[in-house]
């Protein structure tokens, strides 16, 4: 069995940990069980045994929007949905290098259904913050309540 | 503009567009595909007609793959649908590897009418449909090699005479560090059997589309240029000659043709017109025949679903009825 940490050693730890119940087992070779800070003798058994298993096995960074990986983009060559390439930007920036020279858009875009009005909640936000700006507090006060009234529309 | 007939096959352009906030198709379980149709499908419904490839029948879909008018992918995908406008020449793809796959042909080299047949109907989908577009990278596709425009310009050109000069590794080296793919179509880069060749951009960000097509624009007048020139160093040999009347005589009277036989010879019968060897066919003819070779186009053209056994045999009545 490989080490569950670096992957290339043999592993001939074996770690178990419960922690309220929360189980966790792994298998590490002597190397990284020593950087882990868990020693095959228990030399030091006052030591807190306690690992931040998230430096063990970091997790992998999903896509927030579609639970996609950067290892399922290695697999397939495609990423999940349009959120990814907020998700992975770094990782994305460099990819485009590699494979585009460049990595950053220059074509001025189809007008999309973007530019559909602004919404009257909007309009009455930005309306609101002039009149604060401007010390206008009661007339604020006339919109804020405008605003509240369509908010409250909304949430039924 | 001259559209190059005499080298240029086709021009076509491709856009690769997704729905804002939605799964890419790779990603994407069939419940969701089948839901994502049926909302595309509404939201177009003023504008286009959306045709599930599940309704249509298998030769058709086939031979849509044959004349690669669609992908081989698209009808092994469920879910999957086309649009096809044909007084503008667009056929678009839905659930192939972007929730949209727009693509515009043109016969000759015209990437002038194929970019605006394009961009109309680029406009139409975006007038109901949110694209997912992402301020610093552009239309953002499934693949990161189609990001920024999602842009694809591609030109079909026929080079016999650089293949037959042992010319093409020079004139391709010459171009091979301006960012153009160049692919042998009906046989993967090797000597292509009928000498066509395809040239697209592979570079899709950091470029405007008018750039783009500049590029490949300047690329396929390079190469007919000098398709050309090749073409009058041919005039002198016999031999050439010799195998483009050969390759109608064939076509004239055989009796079974394969595909692969069908493709040489009338590649060749296309450089014996341009060349004047032969002036009873017109070009635009042996374009046509080139496209209807494959067994389920001819079925289609045929409407006749004759067996696998008696392929070559109708082939070669095809190609006999049409020279």
């Amino acid at each position: 069995m490989k080490c569950s940490k670096c992957g290339k050693n043999n592993a001939n730890i074996t770690y178990n940990q419960n922690i309220n119940g929360e189980v966790t087992n792994l298998n590490l070779c002597e190397e990284c069980a020593h950087k882990l800070g868990i020693f095959n003798s228990f030399d030091d058994i006052f030591s807190p045994m306690v690992l931040d298993l998230d430096y063990i096995l970091p997790e992998e960074i999903k896509c927030k929007k579609c639970g996609y990986t950067l290892s399922k983009y290695r697999n397939s060559g495609l990423f999940g949905c349009d959120s990814c390439y907020d998700t992975f930007k770094n990782e994305i920036d460099s990819i485009l290098l590699k494979l585009q020279g460049k990595n950053r858009n220059v074509q001025k875009l189809e007008s999309n259904k973007n530019d559909k009005p602004e919404s009257q909640e909007e309009k009455l936000r930005k309306e609101l913050e002039q009149l604060v700006k401007d010390e206008k507090f009661e007339e604020a006060a006339v919109v804020r309540d405008k605003i509240k009234k369509l908010e409250r529309k909304g949430d039924k | 503009m001259d559209k190059f007939e005499d080298v240029v096959l086709t021009t076509r352009i491709r856009f690769a567009r997704n729905i804002k906030g939605k799964k890419f198709t790779n990603n994407m379980s069939s419940h969701e595909k089948e839901d994502l149709l049926l909302q595309i499908k509404d939201k177009l419904k003023n504008d286009y007609n959306v045709l599930r490839l599940s309704d249509i029948d298998d030769v058709t879909k086939k031979s849509l793959v044959e004349i690669h008018t669609i992908s081989k992918e698209l009808i092994n995908e469920n879910d999957s649908a086309i649009i096809h406008d044909e007084k503008n020449n667009i056929v678009i793809m839905i659930n192939e590897e972007d929730h949209f796959r727009i693509q515009a042909f043109a016969n000759g080299f015209d990437t002038e009418e194929t970019y605006r047949n394009i961009k109309e109907a680029d406009k139409i989908i975006s007038k109901n449909i949110e694209y997912a577009i992402n301020k610093d990278y552009g239309y953002i596709t499934a693949c990161p090699t189609c990001i920024g425009t999602g842009m694809r310009v591609s030109v079909m050109l026929h080079l016999p005479s650089l293949e037959k000069i042992h010319a093409l590794d020079r004139v391709f080296s010459n171009i091979s560090n301006l960012g153009i793919a160049i692919r042998g179509m009906y046989g993967e880069n090797s000597n292509s059997e009928c000498a066509i060749y395809q040239i697209s951009n592979q570079k899709t960000i950091g470029m405007t589309e008018k750039d783009i097509i500049k590029k490949v624009n300047e690329v396929t007048s390079y190469l007919v240029k000098q398709e050309r020139k090749a073409r009058e160093m041919l005039e002198t040999r016999i031999e050439v000659k010799d195998d483009i009347l050969r390759s109608y005589g064939i076509l004239k009277y055989a009796e079974l043709v394969s595909k692969k036989e069908a493709m040489r010879l009338l590649s060749n019968i296309y450089l014996g017109i341009n060349m004047k060897y032969i002036n009873d066919i017109k070009l635009y003819n042996i374009k046509e025949l080139m496209e209807e070779v494959g067994i389920n186009t001819l079925r289609k053209k045929l409407k006749d679903n004759f067996l696998i056994e008696e392929e070559n045999i109708r082939r070669a009545e095809y190609i006999k009825s049409k020279i």
